[in-house]
């Protein structure tokens, strides 16, 4: 699992998140708080997606599988393979369907190619796409809805066997129905694979998450406010602003 | 509003004017003594007389190289500028104001850059692939700036994704950034071939005016809007032959722009479905 120590961000001379520390655990994990409180940005932290920012200066540690990512040089393409990440606006690939997950599995490398279409087959079944794209396959994925598409990065994500899966707002551009159904398949995910999900949707949090972290911001800097289980945080927040967002974004 | 419609009209007119002055002038006269016979002969009397096959093999040789080393290597700058030296904001500046600078570059400097290197240099002396090179080094600035303006704008999430699954370049390249700015690609390709069509100036030291067919890549050859310089410029009693060769120029890039056109068309629709 992954542990973060003091772990510090700053883009340029923007510092983002202070002093961050964290114990992950199996299960779903969902991290609330308001915009701008750094929650992408500590969710991009734990596979050094940050690094694509310009600018981006860190310190501490990200300790996953005894190993300090943060100042890991090789493999780190490994490691984002290792911990998978769904953005929050839904960016299938201007391919087919069948392209978009044949991606993965050519990156992945471990997968012959006659056995490609039962993989994909299998996938799209378990995030239950595959009943609505299996006469398209060859189509372009741009066609697909807000939902489907995102279901179609979830599996996509999935291809690569990760082994923690991590969602930044997944369902923030969609329908009721398409997010309780990538509810339903994160809570199968989770069974095995450890989650993180970014979400904006309280009741969702409620409705899913084991653990929950509320960020807040302090002078323009973001911060962790408030953790633990998330029936206890919800139940009796220890913390003054936790009480007031908790019962602000309930609305 | 009634008097800011009118300015515009006013100001539209003469321009409309002088657009059908030119066109109306180069078919009228232009069209007379076209036969077939000329598009598939040589030039004879330094073009006074005689066909233009030979220029008009030149000229298609020249556009078509010009596009296919100017393509991949704005791509490829393009690609570099979005990818690594955005990281850094002044690096980033101090390249793009290098690209506008050198867009606007008058393309002699280009031919007497080319000449030097191209020809004398790496000995291609003058030939048709120095020309192509050096229209290549003339459009590279503009092309890999329509590119990167385009790359720029893209969801940030296109380059996460490509990130967090590990995506090669060469797959990054080809699934995502080539399908979405198909436009993009076109509008530089476009701009390629036409740049390459009306230029003068940078080809005279490069690929040089030899009115005969090319025998290689290496060997020299003249394009048509040479070919209309030349008549028109150096060579007393060309006029007639020069408005024959505008005329044929206007069909040629018309033909060259309906083919884009549909071929566009065709893979963009294709592309989006
Ligand atoms: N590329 C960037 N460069 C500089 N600052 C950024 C960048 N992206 C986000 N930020 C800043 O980082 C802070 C946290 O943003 P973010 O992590 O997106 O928060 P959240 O996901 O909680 O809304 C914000 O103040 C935002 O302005
Ligand atoms: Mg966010």
């Amino acid at each position: 699992m992954i542990q973060v120590k003091n772990y510090y961000l700053s883009f340029g001379k923007k510092k983002i998140l202070n002093d961050i520390n964290y114990q992950f655990q199996a299960g779903i994990t969902a991290i609330v708080g308001p915009s701008g409180s750094g929650k992408s940005s500590f969710v991009l932290s734990l596979n050094r997606l940050t690094d694509l920012y310009s600018n981006t200066r860190y310190s501490g540690e990200i300790l996953f599988e005894d190993n300090n990512i943060l100042i890991q040089k090789k493999n780190l393409g490994k490691i984002r393979h290792a911990i998978g990440t769904v953005f929050q606006k839904p960016t299938p690939f201007p391919v087919s369907i069948y392209k978009n997950l044949e991606l993965s599995l050519i990156e992945l490398g471990t997968v012959e190619k006659k056995n490609y279409l039962e993989k994909i087959k299998e996938v799209l079944k378990k995030v239950s796409l595959w009943e609505d794209v299996q006469d398209n396959l060859h189509k372009s994925a741009l066609k697909l809805s807000g939902g489907q598409q995102q279901k179609l990065c979830i599996a996509r994500t999935l291809l690569l066997n990760p082994k923690i899966l991590i969602l930044d707002e997944p369902c923030s551009s969609l329908d009721p129905i398409s997010t309780l159904q990538i509810e339903e398949l994160l809570i199968q995910i989770a069974k095995l694979t450890p989650v993180i999900i970014v979400t904006h949707n309280l009741k969702q949090a409620k409705r899913i998450a084991e653990h929950l972290i509320v960020f807040g911001i302090h002078e323009g800097v973001g911060s962790i406010i408030e953790k633990g289980r998330s029936e206890e945080v919800f139940l009796a927040p220890k913390h003054h602003f936790t009480k007031t967002y908790l019962e602000y974004e309930a609305f | 509003m009634n008097i800011k419609k009118n300015l515009i009209v006013l100001i539209s007119f003469p321009i409309l004017i002088l657009f059908f002055m030119m066109i109306s002038n180069i078919i009228l006269e232009g069209h007379a003594g076209l036969s077939w016979n000329y598009f598939v002969t040589e030039a004879s009397h330094a073009g006074r007389s005689g066909g233009i096959a030979p220029i008009i093999v030149s000229t298609t040789i020249i556009v078509i190289l010009t596009l296919l080393i100017s393509t991949p290597f704005s791509f490829c700058s393009a690609l570099i500028l979005t990818l690594v030296i955005s990281k850094n904001r002044y690096l980033l500046s101090l390249f793009e104001i290098s690209l506008t600078l050198l867009s606007g570059l008058p393309s002699v400097v280009f031919g007497l850059f080319g000449s030097a290197f191209f020809g004398k240099t790496l000995g291609f002396g003058y030939s048709l692939i120095s020309g192509a090179l050096t229209l290549s080094c003339m459009v590279l600035p503009f092309y890999t700036k329509i590119l990167h303006d385009n790359f720029k704008i893209l969801p940030r999430e296109y380059f996460l994704s490509g990130k967090a699954l590990d995506l090669s370049l060469y797959q990054f390249a080809k699934n995502i950034l080539i399908p979405l700015n198909l436009y993009a690609i076109a509008a530089g390709a476009i701009f390629s071939i036409s740049r390459a069509l009306g230029e003068t100036a940078a080809l005279i030291f490069t690929s040089g005016y030899v009115d005969r067919y090319p025998h290689s890549l290496l060997d020299s050859g003249r394009t048509l809007s040479i070919h209309i310089y030349d008549l028109a410029l150096n060579i007393p009693g060309g006029d007639q032959a020069a408005l024959k060769a505008s005329f044929v120029f206007l069909l040629l890039s018309l033909t060259i722009n309906f083919i884009l056109s549909v071929v566009l068309k065709n893979t963009l629709l294709r592309g989006l479905q």
